[in-house]
């Protein structure tokens, strides 16, 4: 059945800033016509997984399928070979005993400049405590030494990695619609050029036709009496819709929105979330990192919950809601 | 003090001459802001080079190269005056073996072009370019990154994100500096009289030699710079308004009247 047809496959996906990491081991596939939320705390790494998937931000490891196409693939990273653990802990005592030696020295040095005259005995201390100090700073912790650079090596020429030129990157992308917390429309157009240029300049479009599609889609979302606007004398409710409209001129397949009402006041939030539900009832295939509970209960059909990176429980609303299995889950909605 | 009788026989005497002057320091100021803008913008990019992390290594030192090119070339042209940079140009290409000088030019705008007057706009372009540069730049960092990755989630190239959202923007968002700009370059022309270029000053110097008027020549000649700067930011102002979607006329008081908030 077309209905069942895989639009997006995520395989282990991680993400490495420095050395925390924010994404671990996410796999995920979504189906046409699927409305997935992702809900969590702040900090769980919700609009990271979100970024990765149109490559705005790069992941550091897995596999990213659309439509049988592979995107991104990288099996194993560097950051898989680094021991954290054991890093994190030579780096604290590191910087412990940094910490140490220099106040060690700044005693003596006080006491010395007290009173020169009396405590010039001290000097050789001093001396001492300096150079000791200058040795700790001297041999910093490193990463390199907790990197298994063998196993890393052998494990690259098993697998090796993947990932498509720029040209694609951007193909791929008209096809994955994002919608912004803060909207980012075009600040030096009108709300019709906004829908209508990415149409002419990455599609190829003829102009009146891109301005045909432009309209409809802006009366889809209630903006056809304000299409001759300048982008700063709309609300943020407006703006958002231009941004959904402008996001579904381009026709994609899958529209990510990372928070699309967190920047909002309540009145807008509404205006807004009509809209996603009339885009989720048309069969529009939506993944929505949100913190509007009603939504994620009432319109998806698939929540998931990450916190700390991982995928903590997904499944339908009905069950993350009312039954959920994990006790965090639990604690998150406040059903202890 | 001031004889106004003899100031007002200098400028009926004198006319043509101060016209040509005039026209001279005007094309000076705009092909030297223009050109120098569009330089500005390629250094400004220059400047604004980032290293990324897994990349060739030749293209990093190329890279580099171009950065360190582009600082030099700012730091350099921002550092010196313009006087010494017009008479290093006049007798660095003496040293070429060409003198400005012996250009020939058809006898119906001799009375404007010369030699020495191409000289001295290649002079204050090449001046106007390296502050342009540091005014684009920053324009293009007040860019908000957002309207970036807006334009790259729809699947816009990097060059295409630059021309159509982010330059518009950075421009737009740098043009009082800009204009500010054409301003210096109406006065500071006046610099290149050391190098023979027949602008404003320069004619207005040699009238004031001949006929001895020296005060009134040179506060006609203030009044003049006056009026030119004036006229400048009036038409600058216009412009803005235009960009910012008011509606364009000449009428003064509506131009002081300050656009309506929404």
């Amino acid at each position: 059945m077309e209905n069942n047809e895989i639009l997006l496959k995520v395989d282990n996906l991680a993400k490495f800033f420095g050395t925390t990491q924010v994404l671990k081991d996410i796999s995920l596939s979504v189906k046409k016509g699927d409305v997935i939320s992702i809900i969590g705390p702040s900090g769980s790494g919700k609009s990271t997984f979100l970024r990765c998937l149109n490559l705005l931000e790069e992941p550091t490891r897995g596999k990213l399928t659309y439509r049988n196409e592979v995107y991104f693939n990288i099996a194993k990273c560097k950051d898989d070979f680094v021991d954290y653990p054991s890093y994190q802990k030579a780096m604290k005592e590191y910087e412990d005993k940094l910490i140490e030696t220099e106040d060690n020295l700044a005693i003596y040095q006080n006491k010395y400049l007290e009173n020169k005259k009396e405590n010039r005995d001290l000097l050789p201390k001093i001396k001492e405590a300096k150079k000791e100090f200058k040795r700790v700073r001297k041999n910093p912790i490193l990463k390199n030494n907790y990197f298994n650079k063998e196993a890393y090596l052998e494990a690259i020429k098993e697998s090796p990695s993947y990932s498509i030129n720029q040209k694609e990157i951007n193909r791929i992308r008209s096809h994955i619609g994002m919608v912004f917390q803060s909207f980012n429309l075009f600040n030096n157009y009108n709300v019709l050029d906004n829908c209508v240029l990415p149409q002419v300049k990455v599609l190829k479009r003829d102009k009146e036709e891109a301005k045909k599609i432009a309209i409809k889609n802006l009366s889809n979302v209630n903006m056809q009496d304000r299409m001759n606007y300048r982008i700063n004398e709309l609300s943020g409710g407006q703006k958002q819709r231009v941004a959904i409209a402008r996001t579904l001129s381009m026709s994609p397949d899958i529209i990510l929105f990372d928070e699309p009402t967190s920047a909002l006041d309540p009145e807008m939030v509404n205006e807004v979330l009509e809209v996603m539900k009339k885009m989720a009832n048309l069969g529009m295939t939506m993944i929505v990192v949100t913190h509007e509970m009603n939504f994620a209960k009432n319109v998806s059909n698939k929540v998931i919950f990450m916190e700390n990176g991982y995928i903590v429980e997904s499944g339908d609303p009905e069950t993350i809601f009312n039954h959920p299995k994990e006790k965090r889950t639990k604690e998150f909605l406040h059903l202890e | 003090m001031i004889d106004f009788e003899k100031a007002w026989s200098l400028i009926v005497n004198n006319y043509p001459t101060i016209i040509a002057g005039l026209v001279d320091t005007i094309i000076l100021a705009i092909f030297g802001t223009v050109v120098g803008l569009i330089l500005g913008i390629f250094l400004a990019y220059g400047k604004n080079i980032k290293f990324k992390e897994n990349e060739n290594k030749g293209i990093k030192v190329l890279k580099g190269i171009v950065k360190g090119i582009c600082s030099v070339y700012s730091t350099v042209l921002r550092g010196t005056p313009m006087m010494v940079q017009a008479l290093i140009f006049k007798f660095g290409s003496q040293a070429l073996h060409l003198n400005w000088g012996y250009l020939r030019f058809p006898e119906e705008i001799l009375d404007y072009f010369d030699g020495w007057f191409i000289a001295g706009l290649i002079v204050i372009t090449l001046n106007t370019a390296a502050y342009m540069g540091e005014i684009v730049r920053s324009g293009l960092n007040g860019v908000d990154i957002g309207q970036v990755e807006g334009a790259r989630s729809l699947g816009m190239s990097v060059s295409r994100t630059s021309l159509s959202i982010i330059l518009p923007q950075a421009l737009r968002n740098a043009l009082p500096t800009i204009g500010n700009e054409l301003i210096v370059n109406i006065k500071d022309s006046s610099v290149l009289n050391v190098i023979a270029v027949t602008e404003l000053y320069y004619r207005m110097m040699s009238i004031a030699n001949t006929t001895f008027a020296f005060l009134e020549a040179y506060l006609i000649l203030a009044l003049m710079y006056l009026v030119l700067t004036l006229l400048a930011s009036l038409i600058l102002k216009l412009i803005e308004k235009k960009l910012d979607g008011v509606k364009f006329s000449l009428n003064p008081f509506r131009l002081l009247r300050k656009k309506e908030s929404f």
